[in-house]
């Protein structure tokens, strides 16, 4: 081992080793008061109003609520997958799935080169991950009902793809019930573009009629 | 890039000067007199950074070169950060653990390598004064953060392994 080597193995260690008392004295030791944490975060994650009276009304919807920005988590538990009341078999198969449809589902259309549901498994992915594999934006918004390919090729009369007259199928991308965190950021996005929005509702793209056909 | 680095760091002292004083102040100072006003609480603040100034100079002064400075900074850092990070992002962190981190890093990174020099039998182990293989860059002591002469003006003098700080008994400043 070259000095080089050492060094880098010292300083990894010397980041890696406070992780992991961290973590193993905090799963040995007495969890916290839940109402203090609850607290804590739901504080920490109220956002600033415009006005004094509009912070003090979002604190106290938060002494009434502390949870309610848990969806906001970055490993958000969905409804119906607390696993108290289930059995064993049960938790597995609800684990598994969200394994498949959450962390592994955007490898399924990756592996068998189905451009027309790239993005299906990605819309239900976490937020981390659509960020990550750059189909945030999209998502987002919670009111694309075509896919970004197919907004690309519709919205480009120039493509090869709609010049050839082929149409990509229209994907809808449904709000994530994963994190209604896009419910908060969708409507400023909306509101910067007010084609895509109409009564409220979302609305398909200029060529989704077409792409669908 | 050691400028870099070190113009980086001046930010960071100047914010952890001001957060030991207002941690000072928070947590000591106003339980050792409780009721005092706002403006006692400032003077005592600044007060508590020129004294934490002066202890890093100090400390600066002990140290070898820089590069043991800033290798001792970075990890003396590193639980304090892990520390913050898991509580902005994990629930399930506890009191008893950030301690427990604390309290086992300070004693690994801190408190170990300065004590095991002070021991004759394991600062003068041949075992534990080897050599990293000589590479591309020079070698480095594998165990202790230096290997030096025990006197630094005859090199015939036995090989002894030291820490970051220049500071210890016996033997004197220079590196392996």
């Amino acid at each position: 081992m070259s000095g080089r080597d050492l060094q880098s193995v010292q300083f990894f260690f010397a980041a890696i080793f406070p992780f992991i008392v961290l973590v193993v004295a905090s799963l040995l030791s007495r969890p916290p008061e839940r109402e203090m944490i609850d607290w804590f975060f739901g504080k920490m994650k109220t956002p600033v109003g415009a006005t004094p009276e509009l912070e003090i009304a979002a604190m106290e919807e938060t002494k009434r609520n502390p949870r309610r920005f848990d969806q906001t988590k970055l490993f958000p538990v969905q409804i119906g997958m607390d696993p108290v009341g289930q059995d064993r078999r049960d938790r597995i198969r609800r684990l598994s799935l969200r394994v498949r449809n959450h962390y592994c589902g955007f490898l399924v259309p990756v592996a068998t080169d189905r451009r027309d549901v790239k993005s299906l498994p990605m819309a239900h992915a976490p937020w981390h991950l659509q960020f990550v594999l750059g189909e945030r934006r999209s998502v987002v918004a919670g009111l694309a009902e075509v896919g970004p390919e197919s907004t690309r090729s519709t919205g480009s009369t120039s493509s090869p793809q709609a010049s050839s007259g082929q149409a990509t199928p229209a994907i809808r991308f449904l709000p994530s019930p994963v994190n209604p965190r896009f419910a908060v950021f969708g409507p400023q996005i909306a509101a910067s573009d007010p084609s895509r929005r109409r009564g409220g509702q979302p609305v398909a793209s200029a060529g989704s009629g077409g792409a669908g056909a | 890039m050691l400028a870099g680095l070190l113009a980086a760091m001046m930010s960071n002292i100047a914010t952890n000067a001001m957060a030991s004083s207002a941690l000072f102040v928070r947590n000591v100072y106003a339980y050792i007199a409780p009721g005092r006003s706002e403006q006692t609480g400032v003077k005592v603040a600044r007060l508590t950074i020129i004294f934490v100034l002066i202890v890093g100079m100090f400390v600066a002064l002990t140290m070898n070169d820089i590069v043991s400075f800033i290798r001792v900074m970075l990890t003396v850092n590193a639980p304090w950060g892990a520390a913050i990070v898991l509580m902005f992002f994990w629930r399930k962190l506890t009191r008893a653990a950030v301690w427990w981190c604390i309290v086992l890093s300070a004693g690994l990174f801190m408190v170990l390598p300065f004590t095991i020099q002070l021991s004759h039998s394991m600062s003068t182990d041949p075992a534990l004064i080897a050599f990293t293989q000589p590479a591309k860059v020079a070698p480095v002591a594998m165990y202790f953060d230096h290997v030096v002469h025990q006197d630094p003006f005859d090199l015939s003098s036995p090989l002894v392994g030291a820490g970051d700080s220049t500071w210890r008994p016996g033997c004197s400043a220079g590196s392996g």
